[in-house]
């Protein structure tokens, strides 16, 4: 015996120094989509996603936010200075080069005719000279000079000036104003600064310098132009709310949780034997738990890490059923033959929760695997510490008088005797009162319903993204090609369709199609105008000419014309404008070459799959539609397992209890799993993933009420054990319900409503059970 | 040393009180072109290029209403028309129908709709962010000149005169480039409403 109790202790002691030790800095993975599998089978397809995230996931932007330009100007630059001095930021960019509008007409008026806007294109096709004419007049006509960097002269039917203005240069509705990008709405100036953090935005440690830094620019802005402020958005800023907040949560609810557990047991054994060593059980179960995960993983999940946190619920049962026992038999108590008359109930129990687990276990969703990990290790871990631990440290009888748990034990005859007299009828009713709710249940698997974003933050990037129109990252179209004139073929075809079916241009699109058109595309624009402008009759000099232009004007137009070649795509990514830009080319992939199409704007995903269908080489990759999917697969999967565990659980104890017994002992469990899928239904509430993943959790729970209630016999002997363990569920889980995540609150609701219906049910567990004995 | 003291200040009072007269005169100015809603015009542009060996001329009407923008429609040598107001340009075709535009070329468009508003309306004040207003009174004309503030404006635009008497008779735009456009309104007339064809084509769908 002590041989096994020392073996034992030494593993919890290592199970529990590792865990320990690596809790201080736990690499706590905070992206709930990094739960999620890959969604995209193909390689090419996760290099896009990969290289967008990155170009992404660093990048913080912020607007300082002003009544007046100056002031915006002024709280920018106070910004950018105090953000400079940040070692946690680089690349912090306030300035824009003052030549970048020249830039621009270097790298483009040599290929002027080659590049007309998809305007012009149209109307040179269905209207031809008119078109271009009255393009010249508009071009003299306008009444204020516009800001193109073209000089008439050089492009006098302003078709250059049409391209250029058509370019998605990212930036939305702000413009240079004095080297600083400034935009005007509603009597607000804004002034955009942008930065770059300089390691990963899910560290702790960046998440914590970045937070820093930026409180530091606020209290410099607020101390130096009191009258402006700025508003910033960046996923570093998501993923530390996150993290304070899971922190937060679990420290409370845990907490609390804890608090009410010791408080309950305390009231219930008068002794701190039994709570010391719950405590101690459910420890060696996290703490076992966290190894593990860690082992396998390499990194917790926050989902992992706060539900696992109501694995204390559930681990506490098995330590609570032994004290019970001992409470209630006074001082006529052996602990050896006391346990091995519970062993049995345990290991039932055990089983029934493992075999629930091993059902999310061998699902390919990593999160959902992490946590039945962790659970699985973790119970199996606390039932080993309840069966080793507490016959060696609370071996003695408790011969204290158990009167008031005697009016307990009454309390609970009297209920089950209410429900054995009626159970005939009172079960169909419940039954016949669950299937319309069960009928009228509804599903939602939308990707965002995992994570509720700060509202604050929330606010901020709503309002940056709408005025600088950001492509939104998650959604895009991926091109593959033989070669590069093919894959830029292959965008425009993609691109003209997207045009074709936004006729409002409510979305958006950036392509480097539109920076760089495809050789063919530029030889055919440059046929298209070339046929208009310089054909036999000089149609272009005539018309110049009765403006009144120069001579030369024209004749300069027709050089250019006559030795002008195409704008390749090498050439453009040489230079400087294309850097925001380049991580949209792919370069050569397995097979050819390869890009990505970012959008912004409102799209729907029909419009996106109509435009795209039937072109070759042409993928839309939506991670939240592909991910939703995955989690309407993964819910459908957990419901089969559900009816899986109930049916082999069935077997499993009908080995024991006979088939009635079986089928009586998991009338609990099954009506906690009915009851808050009807609720939900009657609620019009849709149900998640996460409602399905709590159920399962209940039937693990609703299956040990069952049993235990069963094995402990018609006379209540198990009533106390499963009344304190339902308390504790409810105080661990029924807690969770107030997460301000939704998943994690749909699951703690869930729970709440099962386990009180466990518990309610749990004396039909009893059926058939008196008239069993009384016969043996 | 006292004198020279005494001579800045002088200087400065003289200035910030100069940039007072300058706001007061601002205020005039607008307040008596805008006295009455409704204002209609011929106009005549002409275009003044380096690039050109005559100077280039459209004529057409104008039509400005206090409340709702400015009204540009180009007779000869050909039609086309302008809606400008606080939220851009927009040109209307022969049909009624308004071209739409990129949110870009909007943003654009905007921004330049907002000064030609003004500039046609003679409410300057809202301009003095981006440019140094320098209003001067003569016998019974005004005229403002407006240089850029922003080295990106700056960059096209060397500078703007507005002139009149009780409207806005002529504008002047002088481009970096030595670019000239001048624009002069003539048979104003006052009137207290739009005429229905006005209204319809001011009226904005969205």
């Amino acid at each position: 015996m002590p041989r096994r109790l020392f073996t034992f202790l030494a593993a919890a002691l290592v199970a529990g120094m590792i865990a320990l030790a690596a809790f201080d800095k736990l690499p706590v993975e905070t992206d709930l989509l990094a739960m999620l599998p890959a969604t995209e089978r193909s390689p090419i397809a996760e290099q896009a996603m990969s290289q967008l995230a990155r170009a992404h996931e660093r990048r913080i932007v912020l607007l300082t936010v002003a009544d007046d330009a100056a002031q915006a100007r002024a709280g920018a630059q106070v910004l950018a200075t105090t953000l400079r001095a940040s070692p946690a930021l680089q690349h912090v960019t306030l300035d824009i080069p003052p030549d970048a509008l020249d830039t621009l007409l270097t790298t483009y008026l040599p290929h002027r005719f080659g590049l007309l806007s998809a305007a012009t294109r149209a109307a040179l096709q269905q209207r031809g000279r008119d078109a271009l004419q009255e393009d010249l007049y508009r071009a003299l006509a306008s009444p204020i000079p516009t800001a193109t960097p073209v000089p008439r002269p050089l492009d006098p039917f302003g078709t250059l000036a049409g391209f250029l203005a058509d370019l998605p240069f990212a930036g939305g509705a702000f413009a240079p104003e004095d080297g600083i990008l400034m935009a005007h709405r509603d009597g607000h100036s804004y002034a955009l600064v942008s930065a770059e953090t300089v390691g990963s935005p899910h560290a702790v440690s960046t998440q914590d310098a970045v937070v820093a830094a930026l409180a530091q620019a606020r209290a410099a802005v607020q101390a130096q132009v009191p009258a402006a402020h700025f508003e910033a958005t960046g996923l570093v800023l998501y993923a530390e709310a996150a993290q304070t907040t899971a922190k937060r949560e679990m420290s409370l609810i845990g907490g609390i949780s804890l608090l009410g557990i010791t408080a309950l047991l305390l009231l219930a054994f008068r002794s701190l034997r039994p709570v010391l060593l719950g405590i101690a059980c459910i420890a060696t179960g996290v703490a076992a738990g966290i190894a593990v995960v860690l082992l396998v993983d390499g990194q917790l999940h926050l989902l992992t890490l706060v539900c696992g946190t109501s694995l204390l619920g559930i681990a506490v049962d098995y330590p609570l059923h032994y004290f019970a026992k001992r409470r209630l038999a006074g001082a006529d108590w052996h602990a050896g033959e006391a346990m091995a008359a519970m062993r049995p109930a345990l290991t039932q129990g055990l089983l029934t929760s493992l075999l629930g687990y091993s059902a999310l276990l061998a699902m390919p969703f990593p999160g959902l695997r992490q946590i039945a990990l962790f659970s699985m290790v973790g119970l199996g871990t606390a039932y080993l510490a309840t069966l080793m631990m507490l016959p060696l440290f609370a071996h003695r009888a408790d011969p204290r008088s158990t009167a008031g748990l005697d009016r307990l034990r009454q309390a609970f005859a009297t209920w089950q005797r209410f429900l054995q007299a009626r159970a005939h009828w009172l079960l169909p009713m419940a039954v016949a009162a669950c299937l319309p709710g069960a009928w009228m249940l509804t599903h939602n698997d939308d990707v965002r319903l995992l994570s509720t974003p700060d509202p604050a933050l929330a606010r901020q990037e709503a309002q940056i993204r709408e005025l600088t129109q950001l492509g939104q990252g998650s959604r895009l179209f991926l091109v593959h090609a033989r070669n590069t004139e093919q894959l830029l073929q292959r965008e425009e075809q993609l691109t003209d369709a997207l045009r074709a079916r936004d006729p409002q241009h409510a979305g958006g699109f950036t392509a480097i199609s539109s920076f760089v058109p495809s050789a063919q595309r530029q030889t055919d624009h440059r046929r298209l105008i070339g046929e208009a402008l310089f054909g036999d009759d000089q149609w272009a000099a005539h018309q110049l000419d009765e403006v009144g232009y120069r001579p030369r004007i024209a004749e300069a137009l027709s050089q250019a014309y006559q030795t002008e070649l195409n704008l390749t795509l090498d050439v453009w990514l040489k230079q400087p404008l294309s850097t925001p830009y380049r991580h949209l080319w792919l370069g050569p992939a397995e097979t050819g070459v390869a890009s990505v199409i970012t959008l912004h704007g409102s799209w729907t995903a029909d419009t996106l799959a109509a435009a795209s269908a039937d072109l070759p080489g042409v993928t839309l990759l939506d991670k939240p539609a592909a991910v939703s999917k995955l989690m309407a697969q993964y819910r459908r999967g957990m419901a089969w397992a559900l009816a899986c565990a109930i049916g082999l659980s069935l077997i499993l104890l009908s080995r024991r209890h006979g088939w009635r017994g079986a089928a009586a002992t998991l009338i609990p469990c099954v009506l906690a799993v009915g009851v808050p899928l009807a609720a939900l239904g009657y609620l019009g509430l849709p149900a998640t993933l996460f409602h399905w993943l709590a159920l399962m959790l209940v039937f693990g729970i609703g299956a040990d009420y069952g049993i235990f209630t069963r094995e402990g016999g018609p006379q209540g002997e198990a009533a106390l054990g499963v009344l304190l363990a339902a308390i504790t569920t409810v105080l661990g889980f029924g807690l969770l319900a107030f997460s301000s995540t939704p998943a994690i609150a749909s699951f703690g609701l869930t729970l709440f409503m099962g386990v009180i219906t466990a518990f309610l049910a749990s004396p039909l567990a009893l059926a058939g059970r008196s008239a069993h004995r009384s016969t043996a | 040393m006292k004198r020279r003291r005494f001579v800045l200040a002088a200087l400065l009072a003289f200035l910030s009180a100069s940039a007072h007269a300058d706001d007061a005169l601002l205020k005039e100015i607008a307040a008596r072109v805008a006295d009455s809603p409704v204002l209609r015009a011929e106009f005549s542009q002409t275009k003044t290029l380096a690039a050109m060996r005559k100077p280039f001329r459209i004529a057409g009407h104008f039509t400005y209403a206090r409340d709702a923008g400015v009204l540009w429609q180009v007779a000869s040598p050909y039609t086309v028309r302008y809606l400008i107001d606080a939220r851009g340009t927009v040109e209307i075709g022969p049909d009624g129908q308004r071209k739409a535009r990129t949110s870009r070329e909007a943003a654009g468009a905007a921004q330049a709709g907002q000064i030609m508003q003004a500039l046609l309306s003679a409410d300057l004040a809202p301009l003095q962010s981006s440019f140094v207003l320098e209003p001067v009174r003569g016998a019974d004309r005004w005229h403002v000149t407006l240089t850029p503030r922003k080295t990106e404006i700056a960059r096209h635009l060397a500078r703007i005169t507005v002139a009149g008497t009780t409207a806005v008779e002529q504008v002047d735009i002088f481009e970096a480039s030595g670019d000239h456009t001048e624009i002069r309104f003539t048979a104003i007339e006052r009137d207290t409403r739009l005429n229905d064809a006005e209204a319809a084509l001011f009226a904005r769908p969205d």
